[in-house]
């Protein structure tokens, strides 16, 4: 399954019961650089791994290469996929003359498998180093370089873990050749359909290129740097925006040489010396609330910017450093009608040639997207014949309102509940069900969230980032964005499970034991834990297992106090033997309590026996005769459980306190109670009350004190006091 | 060149094998000034002798006063105002006479009694306010002080308004609390602290009699205290030496305030000093009599001699500047200095201490046979410019700048890139000066600029200063932070307004998520613990610079590298003498304070002053150092009973360091060992953070880097140390590889008389003596299995003490 276009499956051949190898076809239009992929079997589907695409001739690495004078010889045009091992170097040379232009790449973080920071290093015939490159921050933890030769001879370059880590799994494929190597590009955005010349920077043999930005894009997508010399191993990316803009037209380093643009629009430049500031202007109305966004860091430009918006008079507006993550972000409501200024420069002052940025400004409009809670490969499963489910979240930017969630373009036989989030709410959960005949095929399947507001078309997919590479404290180092969950349609699973609905309403502040049945496939002993995934608020669910031996379990649901007076849908998660599956939906009656007890404050002695009142209301109407008990009393105190009826309005419970009764005040005093109906019976829990134990009056314990012994004469005659004694 | 010729001087002077020029009288102190009725100064009369042995004739001399009814000299040694003038004392002893200039003042006014200049001093000296007593963090028995003294506004309350007033009784002031505590006449577990009469009981009482005032807003402050005489050369056992301090206070007067300072001397057994300030000689050696009062500590330096000792000194030449000035300090202590160490224990010590190696059995061998008298100045040459010296000297900044891995705080390649960038520094002769400016001044990411690791490792202002203190200055401020420094002049105000060079170090994420950007925030200040105000920058010592709108990372770093900073170059020049000599000058390197002085005064100036002219030049000043005789003397002291450990009188034998020790076993036996995250080959001093993997280096003290002390790198010796060298697979595996030494020489049948001299040269750069070569030649023809025994011979050098240490 791939995530995107440009690579197709042509054939999977078994090698044994663990693996099997693939037969791709990569059009010949596919971008270059890395695509997401997975592998769907007939029971599930793999994490995301990444694949790269590269022009050039492919070789593999061969050992020994770990000395300059192993290096092997690799004519220029060829990306070698290699492995660096524990403080390993890898060694290539390649034969170059005065003038010869030189182009590298190497690609590691990037193909997300461990966290590999590889470093570049270029030597001269004689043996000096005349690159070290380490981060190109196009290229994340990756380098690349481009060298133009002064000496004749044989180069080395040199590929090698930054901090000399490495393993088995530190792949990388390194790029030698001529291709254009550009490290960034301005403008760096433009409309969709139109038709830009982009100028590439970082690499002067890039020099410029006519783009044309494909329809129907919206926000990143990525060029490919071509030219007669080739094509450039990975991609840069750029804006596709509803707004042209304008080039920076230099000198604008001040208010009075600032570059016309527009809002809303684009205001594209570069950073080109330490020190620069770069200044646009352009019109603007009172009350007109803009945002204005640089884009740089967050496309690979080093550039640390900072944006200031000024005022017509020229004094400030509004600025800021880091608001967008790494780069900057201004929201302002326009104070008068008149000519408005920005400025853009780094942080430190720095500058430099790929120091690109491009500020958007645009009116504010609303922003819908979704995610998959507790799912961090973004993939499901369902079985033919069963249930699953998927948390998802909704977030709402610059608006509100109830969303409702679907799953479109779901395989053949598959169904999904599409709740309605209401407003001001994220979370629900999404039951998935597959038909016994549903197909055995994967979908790539588009989580949409729709604002459900008359007039409004605001709709939102998914926006993940599945984790590829996993830094400290549970972070994620490096990710890829997807915008489709990966589902798989399974052979049958070994088991199900279903939740057996109540027969009976539930009333708040108690709880229910609710049944959950598992169905097993012949053979299938598999431990099924269980658990509520979600559930309405108010109410709270424990966890059970039903063992591999047992086919039935109950689990306990609480109704506490504020839980919405109404039938609720309620299911339960059960994972085993690698499924996560759910049970069908239930539904699940909540309502008042029948009748209230109100627990009245008393105190007694220990030793001393003491009636506690209990005053009843009665709520709804139910028959026959009832057992109500006191709960939550101190050790050593003990009371009767008394009968009532429908005509009861109070309960006199006769408490008998122990001598060693614990002293203090209990509040945790309560009402139990079970009413039984034709369909069951009904727990009601009492709102808490206080019962204080005291010691017995002092005035008995007096009369049996010792008399105080005769204190001893002190030892020294040294005065206690600051008062003179004589 | 001045400086040294009146050093030179000095020395000859205080030889006493020199002739004899004349006695000196000198009356300390230099100009007395009484300013009030109850102003009453001690005046000692000092006579120096031709051979420098100072002499106390305060009780011989006789006074004679310019004008009449202006001061008396009474009984007990001390000048009273009789009435307002001014005049000159003259001083006469035997044929010697001294002038004093002596203004008295207001002779008829009795001054108030204060609190901070009358009362605190009283108590200091009394010790109520030390930390095992009420000075302590919860106060003794509910009664607390600020330690020191260093907050009276609370010591003030605490004594008039705490507890409903009840250590002060008005209507009787005798009886207040605050007195029959410490005179011990109520019960009180420190005891019988003041007694009536001892200056201290009276200005308490006198402060409560006066009504317990609070100190007027115009009082004037403490600013300094002199103590005389500076220094004292003691002639025999109890001789004895009066002491005396002055206090300078704001308004320019000055106090004899010798009653109320706490004295004492840093080695009973050489000397002692009483309440009164007199000192009392013990054995031989050198001391320092420390006195405290206020917020400041100084000391005096006293050298007791045997009576009557005469030192023959020995014909050695002065190779350079070092010597001299050693030498000088060697004579006035009679110390002969050692004689100069044989070419084997030259390329040893020379090759260890610059390239944390010792030579192979090559490099030693044609050392030997070099005839060139100039071979050491060369040897050295040679050295200084080989890779390892850059080994040596980045790791020991990396130890300082706690170069490490720390987790979530700095990732391994942050740490790689620092080391990198230490290991460019020194590799390219960076002057250190630049160094600190780069370091201090960084901003950028961490990743990109190395050097902003600095502020990535450290992240509270507070440690910053600390550290850049210590590490670049060689103060410790630590203590300031709660209380005044006890030993020394820092102050909490110090403290913080110092710290406030780094409150406004900014901190952001940079793209990748392992890298900080460090840069000028331009906001951000720093809160005296105590008064909760921001305290503006200040200069240890020095000014409040103009910090508005600059960075004040930069500004601070201008000041420290300034030539007119006191510490800074002579700090540097003392790390790296400490390197060499195996003891700082000022010892450690990194505690310069008042109560911790240079042995050698004059060197460490004359060193700071080196390392200004030659640019930090690191090279320039080893050479200095290790082409001296000083550094070149032998182990052995010419007096064998001289146990000098301070003056540099003999090589000091010291334990190779952890780093050296396992270097020295890889290269001795050709085999190789594996350090965490480098290639097989590197070396242990090459190791990049404070982890290292191996354990052998941990045992013997190699610091984590935990701080940047340089106590964290402990050379003291432990079981485990000797458990792993005799049972340890460190040089079990070493002996035994494959492909070593030992096996190469065996392989190539090389005759065992040969290889045990072989083994020899490689391990302890000599060939055995003939003692030797027969034990250990018979030991091996007597086994029946060579190879064993020549593992165990080649063990037992690797055990040998000539080996594990440094000589």
């Amino acid at each position: 399954m791939f995530h995107d276009t440009g690579i197709e499956m042509v054939s999977m051949t078994p090698v044994d019961d663990k693996s099997a190898t693939a037969l791709l076809r990569v059009a010949p239009d596919c971008r270059v650089g890395t695509h997401g992929m997975r592998v769907r079997t007939s029971s599930g589907i793999s994490d995301l791994e990444m694949i790269s695409v590269g022009t050039l001739t492919e070789i593999q690495e061969v050992e020994p290469n770990n000395k300059e004078a192993e290096a092997p010889e690799i004519p220029l045009g060829t990306t070698v996929n290699g492995v660096v091992t524990s403080e390993d170097v890898d060694y290539y040379a390649v034969t170059l003359n005065p003038g010869d232009r030189l182009a590298v790449e190497v690609e590691a973080i990037r193909l997300g498998g461990a966290l590999f920071d590889p470093k570049l290093r270029l030597f001269g015939p004689e043996g000096h180093e005349r690159v070290a490159e380490d981060d190109t921050q196009m290229f994340r933890q990756d380098a690349g370089f481009v060298y133009t030769s002064t000496e004749t001879g044989k180069h080395l370059i040199a590929v090698s873990e930054a901090a000399y880590r490495g393993g088995g799994d530190y792949y990388y494929r390194l790029h030698v050749g001529q291709f254009p190597r550009p490290f960034a590009v301005t403008p760096m955005g433009g409309a969709p359909g139109s038709q830009v010349e982009v100028t590439w920077l970082g690499d002067t043999g890039a020099g410029t290129q006519s783009i044309t930005i494909p329809e129907n894009t919206d926000g990143v997508i990525q060029l490919t740097a071509q030219n007669d010399a080739g094509v450039a191993p990975s991609t840069i990316p750029f804006r596709a925006t509803p707004f042209g803009g304008v080039q920076e037209v230099e000198p604008n380093n001040g208010h009075d040489v600032a570059t016309q643009g527009a809002i809303s629009g684009a205001f594209d430049g570069v950073i080109g010396e330490a020190g620069d500031a770069d200044f646009f202007k352009f019109e603007g109305k009172a009350t007109q609330v803009v945002e204005f966004r640089v884009w740089a860091r967050a496309l690979g430009s080093p550039l640390d910017s900072v944006l200031v918006i000024y005022k017509p008079d020229g004094s400030g507006l509004g600025s800021d450093d880091d608001a967008a993550a790494v780069d900057s972000l201004v929201r302002v409501t326009l104070p008068e009608d008149g000519v408005y200024t920005l400025s853009v420069r780094d942080h430190l002052n720095r500058g430099g040639a790929t120091f690109a940025y491009r500020v958007e400004a645009a009116t504010v409009e609303p922003h819908l997207s979704t995610s998959l809670i507790e799912n961090r490969p973004v993939t499901t499963v369902i079985p033919q014949n069963n249930y699953t489910y998927l948390l998802c979240n909704v977030a709402r930017k610059d608006f509100d309102g109830p969303i409702k969630v679907e799953l479109l373009d779901l395989p053949a036989g598959v169904t999904a509940s599409s709740p309605l989030i209401p407003q001001g709410q994220g979370l629900r959960p999404i039951i998935i069900h597959g038909a016994p005949d549903a197909a055995v095929v994967g979908a790539m399947v588009d989580v949409r969230g729709t604002l459900q507001q008359e007039g409004s078309t605001l709709s939102g997919g998914l926006d993940q980032e599945v984790r590829l590479i996993a830094g400290n404290n549970d972070t994620t180092f490096f990710g890829e964005k997807v915008d489709r969950l990966a589902m798989a349609v399974s052979v049958p699973a070994p088991f199900s499970v279903e939740l057996v609905p109540p027969t009976v309403p539930t009333v708040t502040n108690t709880y229910r034991m609710l049944t959950v049945k598992a169905t097993r496939a012949e053979g299938f002993t598999g431990e099924i834990a269980l658990h509520f995934p979600w559930l309405p608020p108010g109410m709270g669910g424990g966890t059970a297992k039903i063992p591999g031996d047992q086919n039935e379990v109950e689990i306990r649901l609480e109704v506490r106090n504020g839980t919405p007076i109404e039938t609720h849908e309620i299911f339960v998660s059960a994972s085993s033997a690698g499924y996560l599956l759910c049970t069908p939906p239930v539904p699940f009656e909540v309502q008042e309590p029948w009748v209230n007890f109100t627990v009245a404050a008393t105190a007694t002695d220990q030793g001393k026996p003491v009636e506690l009142a209990v005053n009843v209301e009665q709520k709804v109407a139910y028959d026959g005769a009832c057992k109500a008990e006191l709960i939550g009393l101190p050790k050593g105190v003990t009371a009767e459980p008394l009968e009532f009826t429908k005509d009861t309005t109070e309960l006199k419970f006769n408490l008998t306190v122990a001598e060693d009764a614990p002293v203090g005040k209990f509040e945790a005093v309560a009402v139990n109670t079970v009413i039984d109906t034709p369909n069951g019976t009904v727990l009601h829990r009492s709102a808490p009350g206080e019962l204080k134990v005291q010691k017995p009056l002092p005035a008995a314990l007096q009369a049996q004190a010792p008399a105080p012994a005769a204190e001893a004469a002190p030892d020294a005659p040294k005065r206690k006091t600051r008062f003179p004694t004589t | 060149m001045l400086k040294m010729k009146t050093l030179i001087a000095m020395g000859t002077l205080l030889l006493a094998i020199v002739p004899a020029s004349s006695e000196e009288l000198t009356v300390y102190p230099s100009q007395i000034t009484l300013s009030n009725a109850h102003d009453i100064e001690r005046l000692i009369a000092v006579v120096t002798r031709p051979d420098g042995v100072t002499l106390d004739v305060t009780n011989e001399v006789t006074l004679a006063f310019g004008a009449e009814n202006v001061a008396a000299w009474g009984e007990d040694k001390r000048l009273h105002g009789t009435g307002d003038g001014e005049t000159t004392i003259t001083v006469t002893h035997g044929d010697l006479t001294a002038t004093v200039p002596l203004v008295v003042q207001n002779s008829g006014s009795v001054p108030a009694t204060t609190f901070s200049n009358d009362v605190l001093p009283a108590i200091m000296r009394a010790g109520c306010n030390t930390g095992a007593c009420h000075g302590s963090a919860q106060g003794k028995n509910g009664f607390r002080l600020s330690l020191f003294g260093f907050d009276p506004g609370y010591d003030f309350i605490s004594l008039t308004r705490d507890s409903r007033s009840r250590r002060i009784n008005a209507a009787l002031p005798e009886e207040s609390l605050m007195l029959t505590k410490p005179l011990g006449q109520v019960d009180h577990e420190g005891g019988s602290v003041i007694q009536p009469g001892d200056g201290l009981y009276e200005p308490m009482l006198q402060w409560i009699r006066e009504g317990t005032k609070a100190d007027p807003a115009d009082l004037p402050t403490l600013t300094n205290i002199n103590i005389y005489p500076p220094e004292a050369v003691l002639e025999g056992e109890g001789s004895q030496q009066r002491f005396v301090l002055m206090a300078d206070y704001s308004d320019g007067t000055t106090r004899d305030v010798t009653d109320s300072t706490v004295l004492s001397s840093s080695d009973e057994l050489t000397l002692t000093v009483d309440a009164a300030g007199v000192s009392t000689a013990g054995g031989k050696g050198e001391v320092y009599v420390m006195a405290r009062y206020g917020t400041f500590a100084v000391v005096s330096k006293a050298i007791v001699i045997p009576q009557g000792m005469v030192v023959e000194w020995p014909e050695v030449p002065e190779k350079n500047y070092i010597d001299t000035f050693v030498f000088n300090k060697l004579k006035k202590l009679r110390i002969p200095p050692a004689e100069l160490c044989d070419d084997g224990t030259f390329i040893r010590r020379a090759f260890v201490d610059i390239l944390g190696n010792i030579p192979s059995e090559e490099e030693t061998q044609a050392f030997l046979a070099d005839a060139d008298p100039a071979k050491r100045e060369k040897l050295v040459d040679i050295l200084l410019e080989r890779p390892e010296f850059v080994d040596v000297w980045a790791m020991k900044w990396a130890e300082a700048l706690r170069v490490a891995e720390i987790p979530n705080v700095l990732d391994r390649k942050g740490m790689n890139r620092y080391n990198d960038w230490l290991r460019q520094a020194i590799s390219a002769n960076t002057p250190m000066d630049q160094l600190v400016r780069e370091l201090l001044g960084a901003k950028g990411g961490n990743f990109t600029n190395p050097a902003a690791n600095f502020y990535v490792i450290e992240r509270d202002p507070l440690l910053m200063a600390e550290n850049v203190a210590q590490v670049f200055l060689g103060i410790q401020l630590k203590c300031a932070q709660c209380h005044n420094h006890p030993f020394e002049r820092w102050t909490m105000d110090d403290y913080y307004s110092f710290s406030a060079f780094f409150a406004q170090v900014g901190r952001k994420g940079s793209s990748d998520p392992r890298e900080s950007i460090i840069f000028n925030s331009g906001g951000g200040e720093v809160k005296h613990a105590n008064t909760g105000q921001n305290m503006a920058p200040k200069f240890l010592a020095g000014e409040t610079p103009d910090v508005a709108g600059k960075d004040r990372r930069v500004v601070l770093a201008e000041w420290i590298t300034s030539p007119e900073n006191p510490w800074f170059a002579k700090n540097l020049a003392n790390r790296v003498w400490a390197h060499f000599l195996g003891a700082g000058i000022v010892d450690p390197p990194d505690d310069v304070r008042v109560t911790n002085p240079p042995t050698n005064p004059m060197l460490l100036e004359e060193l700071g002053d080196k390392m200004r002219e030659y640019n930090y030049d690191l090279r320039k000043l080893v050479r200095d150092i290790c082409t001296s005789y000083t550094y070149q003397m032998s182990t052995h002291p010419r007096d064998p009973g001289n146990n000098d450990a301070r003056n540099f009188s003999h090589a000091q034998v010291r334990r190779l360091t952890s780093e050296q020790m396992l270097d020295a076993i890889v290269k001795v036996t050709g085999n190789d060992v594996k350090f965490a995250n480098l290639p097989l080959g590197a070396t242990a001093s090459q190791v990049a953070g404070g982890e290292s993997g191996v354990y052998f280096l941990k045992v013997f003290g190699r610091p984590m880097r935990e701080t940047v002390c340089t106590c964290e790198r402990t050379g003291d010796p432990n079981l485990s140390q000797s458990l792993h060298l005799i049972n340890g697979d460190t040089i079990d595996n070493a002996i035994k590889g494959a492909g070593g030494l030992l096996d190469s020489l065996l392989a190539e049948e090389v005759p065992h008389d040969q290889i045990i001299d072989r083994l020899y040269l490689a391990a302890v750069s000599r060939t055995p003596t003939e003692e030797e070569k027969t034990t250990l030649n018979g030991y091996v023809e007597a086994a029946e299995n060579k190879r064993e025994a020549l593992e165990d011979v080649f063990w037992s050098m690797l055990n040998s003490k000539e080996f594990i240490f440094q000589h």
